[in-house]
Protein backbone atom coordinates (compact mmCIF):
# COMPACT_ATOMS: atom_id res chain seq x y z
CA UNK A 1 0.00 0.00 0.00
CA UNK A 2 2.67 2.48 1.01
CA UNK A 3 4.57 1.56 -2.26
CA UNK A 4 1.49 2.87 -4.32
CA UNK A 5 1.10 5.89 -2.53
CA UNK A 6 4.75 6.56 -2.97
CA UNK A 7 4.11 5.70 -7.06
CA UNK A 8 1.04 8.57 -6.83
CA UNK A 9 3.60 11.43 -4.77
CA UNK A 10 6.15 10.91 -7.46
CA UNK A 11 4.02 10.97 -10.21
CA UNK A 12 3.11 14.69 -9.58
CA UNK A 13 6.52 15.56 -10.10
CA UNK A 14 5.97 14.42 -13.37
CA UNK A 15 3.47 16.50 -13.78
CA UNK A 16 5.65 19.62 -13.49
CA UNK A 17 5.43 21.71 -16.93
CA UNK A 18 8.86 20.90 -18.92
CA UNK A 19 8.61 24.20 -21.13
CA UNK A 20 8.31 25.81 -17.54
CA UNK A 21 11.10 23.58 -16.05
CA UNK A 22 14.15 24.94 -18.01
CA UNK A 23 16.38 27.43 -16.05
CA UNK A 24 16.53 29.41 -19.26
CA UNK A 25 12.68 29.93 -19.74
CA UNK A 26 12.18 29.71 -16.01
CA UNK A 27 14.08 33.11 -15.98
CA UNK A 28 12.01 34.41 -19.16
CA UNK A 29 8.99 33.98 -17.38
CA UNK A 30 9.97 35.44 -13.89
CA UNK A 31 11.60 38.25 -15.72
CA UNK A 32 7.93 38.84 -17.40
CA UNK A 33 5.69 38.27 -15.01
CA UNK A 34 7.10 41.00 -12.49
CA UNK A 35 6.62 43.70 -15.76
CA UNK A 36 3.85 44.34 -18.42
CA UNK A 37 5.81 44.23 -21.31
CA UNK A 38 9.11 44.56 -21.78
CA UNK A 39 11.96 44.50 -24.98
CA UNK A 40 14.40 41.87 -25.98
CA UNK A 41 17.76 44.02 -24.34
CA UNK A 42 15.86 44.18 -21.25
CA UNK A 43 15.28 40.53 -21.08
CA UNK A 44 18.67 39.33 -22.59
CA UNK A 45 20.01 41.67 -19.60
CA UNK A 46 18.24 40.79 -16.62
CA UNK A 47 18.35 37.23 -17.85
CA UNK A 48 22.19 36.99 -18.93
CA UNK A 49 21.10 34.90 -21.78
CA UNK A 50 22.56 35.60 -25.30
CA UNK A 51 21.11 36.67 -28.20
CA UNK A 52 20.86 33.42 -29.67
CA UNK A 53 19.74 31.63 -26.66
CA UNK A 54 16.89 33.77 -25.84
CA UNK A 55 15.57 33.57 -29.23
CA UNK A 56 15.34 30.16 -28.69
CA UNK A 57 13.56 29.89 -25.91
CA UNK A 58 11.09 32.59 -26.98
CA UNK A 59 10.12 30.99 -30.06
CA UNK A 60 9.32 27.47 -27.69
CA UNK A 61 7.19 29.81 -25.54
CA UNK A 62 5.32 31.71 -27.89
CA UNK A 63 4.74 28.61 -29.91
CA UNK A 64 2.88 27.56 -26.43
CA UNK A 65 1.48 30.92 -26.17
CA UNK A 66 3.05 31.62 -23.00
CA UNK A 67 4.65 34.88 -24.42
CA UNK A 68 3.35 37.44 -26.83
CA UNK A 69 6.50 38.85 -29.48
CA UNK A 70 5.34 41.93 -31.12
CA UNK A 71 7.60 43.57 -33.99
CA UNK A 72 7.54 47.17 -33.17
CA UNK A 73 9.75 49.94 -34.44
CA UNK A 74 10.93 52.93 -32.82
CA UNK A 75 11.75 55.52 -35.23
CA UNK A 76 13.94 53.78 -37.86
CA UNK A 77 15.03 50.97 -35.31
CA UNK A 78 13.51 47.83 -35.08
CA UNK A 79 12.06 46.48 -31.51
CA UNK A 80 10.77 43.00 -30.13
CA UNK A 81 8.22 44.01 -27.63
CA UNK A 82 7.58 40.76 -25.13
CA UNK A 83 4.82 39.77 -22.54
CA UNK A 84 3.55 37.19 -20.68
CA UNK A 85 0.36 35.67 -21.74
CA UNK A 86 -2.61 35.36 -19.70
CA UNK A 87 -2.09 31.65 -20.57
CA UNK A 88 1.92 31.23 -19.70
CA UNK A 89 1.10 33.68 -16.23
CA UNK A 90 -1.24 30.33 -15.65
CA UNK A 91 1.57 28.55 -16.67
CA UNK A 92 3.98 29.78 -14.25
CA UNK A 93 1.22 29.62 -10.97
CA UNK A 94 0.45 26.12 -11.60
CA UNK A 95 4.15 24.90 -12.01
CA UNK A 96 4.94 26.54 -8.83
CA UNK A 97 2.04 25.38 -6.92
CA UNK A 98 3.24 21.49 -8.23
CA UNK A 99 6.51 22.11 -6.77
CA UNK A 100 5.59 23.65 -3.36
CA UNK A 101 3.17 20.72 -3.85
CA UNK A 102 5.93 18.15 -4.52
CA UNK A 103 8.78 19.84 -2.83
CA UNK A 104 6.99 21.55 -0.08
CA UNK A 105 7.48 19.14 2.81
CA UNK A 106 11.40 18.41 2.17
CA UNK A 107 13.30 17.87 5.54
CA UNK B 1 17.54 33.15 8.72
CA UNK B 2 17.24 35.78 6.08
CA UNK B 3 14.59 34.83 3.55
CA UNK B 4 15.49 35.21 -0.21
CA UNK B 5 12.46 36.37 -2.69
CA UNK B 6 13.72 36.42 -6.28
CA UNK B 7 10.95 37.38 -7.62
CA UNK B 8 10.49 40.57 -5.09
CA UNK B 9 14.48 41.36 -5.91
CA UNK B 10 13.20 41.13 -9.86
CA UNK B 11 10.35 43.55 -9.12
CA UNK B 12 12.41 46.01 -7.38
CA UNK B 13 15.11 45.55 -9.87
CA UNK B 14 12.34 46.47 -12.87
CA UNK B 15 11.52 49.82 -10.84
CA UNK B 16 14.47 50.51 -10.32
CA UNK B 17 15.47 50.51 -14.19
CA UNK B 18 13.09 53.16 -14.47
CA UNK B 19 15.03 55.32 -12.25
CA UNK B 20 18.92 54.50 -12.98
CA UNK B 21 18.73 57.18 -15.93
CA UNK B 22 18.01 60.36 -14.33
CA UNK B 23 15.46 61.60 -16.73
CA UNK B 24 12.76 60.85 -13.91
CA UNK B 25 14.34 63.32 -11.52
CA UNK B 26 15.19 65.51 -14.47
CA UNK B 27 11.39 65.31 -15.03
CA UNK B 28 10.09 65.23 -11.42
CA UNK B 29 12.34 68.70 -10.82
CA UNK B 30 10.89 70.14 -13.97
CA UNK B 31 7.79 69.93 -12.68
CA UNK B 32 8.82 70.98 -9.17
CA UNK B 33 10.06 74.18 -10.74
CA UNK B 34 6.54 74.54 -12.84
CA UNK B 35 4.56 73.92 -9.79
CA UNK B 36 6.70 76.54 -8.07
CA UNK B 37 5.79 79.35 -10.79
CA UNK B 38 2.10 77.89 -10.65
CA UNK B 39 1.61 78.75 -7.07
CA UNK B 40 1.35 82.97 -7.94
CA UNK B 41 -1.35 81.79 -10.07
CA UNK B 42 -5.29 81.69 -8.45
CA UNK B 43 -5.52 78.52 -11.05
CA UNK B 44 -2.58 76.67 -9.52
CA UNK B 45 -4.27 73.27 -8.92
CA UNK B 46 -5.33 72.70 -12.66
CA UNK B 47 -1.96 74.05 -13.68
CA UNK B 48 -0.54 71.35 -11.36
CA UNK B 49 -2.91 68.14 -12.77
CA UNK B 50 -2.25 69.55 -16.78
CA UNK B 51 1.57 69.47 -15.75
CA UNK B 52 1.27 66.26 -14.17
CA UNK B 53 -0.18 64.63 -17.65
CA UNK B 54 2.42 66.13 -19.62
CA UNK B 55 5.64 65.59 -17.76
CA UNK B 56 4.63 61.68 -17.56
CA UNK B 57 4.38 61.59 -21.38
CA UNK B 58 7.85 63.75 -21.61
CA UNK B 59 9.18 60.99 -18.84
CA UNK B 60 8.15 58.17 -21.08
CA UNK B 61 9.34 59.35 -24.08
CA UNK B 62 12.92 60.69 -23.50
CA UNK B 63 13.28 57.28 -20.64
CA UNK B 64 12.70 55.03 -23.79
CA UNK B 65 15.15 57.16 -26.12
CA UNK B 66 17.74 57.20 -23.81
CA UNK B 67 17.25 53.58 -21.61
CA UNK B 68 16.34 51.76 -24.84
CA UNK B 69 19.26 51.41 -26.94
CA UNK B 70 20.99 50.77 -23.42
CA UNK B 71 19.49 48.54 -21.23
CA UNK B 72 16.11 47.78 -22.86
CA UNK B 73 12.80 49.12 -22.09
CA UNK B 74 10.12 47.95 -19.23
CA UNK B 75 6.99 48.97 -19.19
CA UNK B 76 5.63 48.36 -15.07
CA UNK B 77 2.23 47.09 -14.22
CA UNK B 78 -0.17 50.01 -13.73
CA UNK B 79 -0.91 49.71 -10.48
CA UNK B 80 -2.70 52.58 -8.56
CA UNK B 81 -0.61 54.06 -6.26
CA UNK B 82 -2.31 53.57 -2.99
CA UNK B 83 0.79 53.71 -0.71
CA UNK B 84 2.14 56.65 -2.13
CA UNK B 85 -1.17 58.59 -2.42
CA UNK B 86 -1.53 57.55 1.51
CA UNK B 87 2.16 58.41 2.38
CA UNK B 88 1.53 61.83 0.65
CA UNK B 89 -1.65 62.49 2.48
CA UNK B 90 -0.58 61.29 6.00
CA UNK B 91 2.18 63.74 5.57
CA UNK B 92 -0.37 66.34 4.81
CA UNK B 93 -2.61 65.67 7.59
CA UNK B 94 0.25 65.45 9.96
CA UNK B 95 1.62 68.55 9.38
CA UNK B 96 -2.14 70.52 9.08
CA UNK B 97 -2.13 69.07 12.41
CA UNK B 98 1.23 70.43 13.44
CA UNK B 99 -0.54 74.01 12.34
CA UNK B 100 -3.50 73.63 14.04
CA UNK B 101 -1.77 72.51 17.53
CA UNK B 102 0.82 75.57 17.15
CA UNK B 103 -1.85 77.93 16.06
CA UNK B 104 -4.52 76.76 18.53
CA UNK B 105 -1.67 77.24 21.39
CA UNK B 106 -1.29 81.12 20.28
CA UNK B 107 -5.47 81.16 20.17
CA UNK B 108 -5.35 82.10 16.36
CA UNK B 109 -6.80 78.54 15.92
CA UNK B 110 -6.26 78.39 11.65
CA UNK B 111 -5.35 81.97 11.51
CA UNK B 112 -5.16 82.04 7.34
CA UNK B 113 -3.15 85.51 7.21
CA UNK B 114 -0.34 83.29 8.20
CA UNK B 115 -0.32 80.89 6.08
CA UNK B 116 2.35 81.70 3.29
CA UNK B 117 4.92 80.96 6.53
CA UNK B 118 4.03 77.45 7.12
CA UNK B 119 3.42 76.76 2.72
CA UNK B 120 6.58 75.25 2.45
CA UNK B 121 6.38 73.33 5.64
CA UNK B 122 3.14 71.80 4.17
CA UNK B 123 4.50 71.34 0.68
CA UNK B 124 7.60 69.66 1.87
CA UNK B 125 5.99 67.13 3.83
CA UNK B 126 3.86 66.14 1.04
CA UNK B 127 7.19 66.16 -0.83
CA UNK B 128 9.00 64.38 1.25
CA UNK B 129 5.92 61.70 2.10
CA UNK B 130 6.39 60.79 -1.71
CA UNK B 131 10.13 60.58 -1.98
CA UNK B 132 10.38 58.41 0.89
CA UNK B 133 7.79 56.34 -0.20
CA UNK B 134 9.86 55.93 -3.38
CA UNK B 135 13.22 55.37 -1.34
CA UNK B 136 11.82 52.37 0.96
CA UNK B 137 10.27 50.93 -2.07
CA UNK B 138 12.60 51.01 -4.62
CA UNK B 139 15.27 51.02 -2.47
CA UNK B 140 17.10 54.31 -4.87
CA UNK B 141 19.56 56.74 -2.31
CA UNK B 142 18.79 59.88 -4.41
CA UNK B 143 15.02 59.76 -3.00
CA UNK B 144 16.05 58.97 1.07
CA UNK B 145 18.53 62.34 -0.29
CA UNK B 146 15.73 64.66 -1.71
CA UNK B 147 13.33 63.61 1.43
CA UNK B 148 16.00 64.65 3.78
CA UNK B 149 16.31 68.00 1.76
CA UNK B 150 12.82 68.14 1.28
CA UNK B 151 12.23 68.41 5.22
CA UNK B 152 15.56 70.60 5.56
CA UNK B 153 14.39 73.16 3.00
CA UNK B 154 11.11 73.47 4.10
CA UNK B 155 12.48 73.96 7.74
CA UNK B 156 14.54 76.63 6.29
CA UNK B 157 12.14 79.00 4.05
CA UNK B 158 9.67 78.51 7.20
CA UNK B 159 12.02 80.25 10.08
CA UNK B 160 14.36 82.17 8.24
CA UNK B 161 14.31 85.93 9.12
CA UNK B 162 13.87 87.16 5.46
CA UNK B 163 12.49 90.43 7.14
CA UNK B 164 10.71 92.64 4.68
CA UNK B 165 13.41 90.97 1.88
CA UNK B 166 10.80 88.93 0.37
CA UNK B 167 6.72 88.83 0.11
CA UNK B 168 6.07 86.18 2.96
CA UNK B 169 4.29 84.36 0.02
CA UNK B 170 7.36 83.67 -2.02
CA UNK B 171 8.41 81.33 0.66
CA UNK B 172 6.91 78.96 -0.82
CA UNK B 173 8.13 79.81 -4.15
CA UNK B 174 11.34 80.02 -3.22
CA UNK B 175 11.61 76.61 -1.31
CA UNK B 176 10.06 74.72 -4.65
CA UNK B 177 12.64 76.21 -6.85
CA UNK B 178 15.98 75.58 -4.82
CA UNK B 179 14.36 71.65 -4.07
CA UNK B 180 13.83 71.58 -8.05
CA UNK B 181 17.47 73.17 -8.82
CA UNK B 182 18.69 70.21 -6.68
CA UNK B 183 16.89 67.39 -8.04
CA UNK B 184 17.75 68.47 -11.55
CA UNK B 185 21.41 68.77 -11.03
CA UNK B 186 21.43 65.47 -9.18
CA UNK B 187 19.18 63.69 -12.03
CA UNK B 188 21.34 65.64 -15.04
CA UNK B 189 24.82 63.91 -13.06
CA UNK B 190 23.02 60.99 -12.78
CA UNK B 191 22.04 61.06 -16.40
CA UNK B 192 25.67 62.31 -17.84
CA UNK B 193 27.08 58.76 -15.83
CA UNK B 194 24.60 56.58 -16.80
CA UNK B 195 25.28 57.22 -21.11
CA UNK B 196 29.28 57.45 -20.31
CA UNK B 197 28.90 54.06 -18.54
CA UNK B 198 25.87 52.45 -20.64
CA UNK B 199 26.94 52.10 -24.35
CA UNK B 200 23.96 51.73 -27.04
CA UNK B 201 23.79 48.38 -27.43
CA UNK B 202 23.97 48.21 -31.67
CA UNK B 203 20.48 47.73 -33.34
CA UNK B 204 20.85 43.90 -34.29
CA UNK B 205 22.16 42.97 -30.74
CA UNK B 206 19.40 44.41 -29.30
CA UNK B 207 16.27 42.25 -30.91
CA UNK B 208 15.38 38.88 -32.12
CA UNK B 209 16.79 37.34 -34.92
Amino acid sequence: MTGDNDAVDLESIARVDRLVHEPGRLMVLACLSVVERADFLYVMRETGLTQGNLSSHLAKLEAAGYVAVEKTFAGKVPRTMLRLTDHGRQALRAYRDTLIEVLGRLP
Amino acid sequence: MKQHDPIARLRQRAYRHTFEDGIADIVVGVYTLMIGVATQRRIFIVLAAVYLVIMQQAWRSLHRQVSGPRTGYAELAEEPPQKLLVGIMAAGIATMGVVAAATWSSGNLWNLTFWPNWAPVLAGAILAGGFLHTATRFGLWRCYAYTAAALGGSLFFWLFPFGSAINPSDRLTLFLFSLAGAIIATGIVVLVRFTRRTPAVAAGDANDR
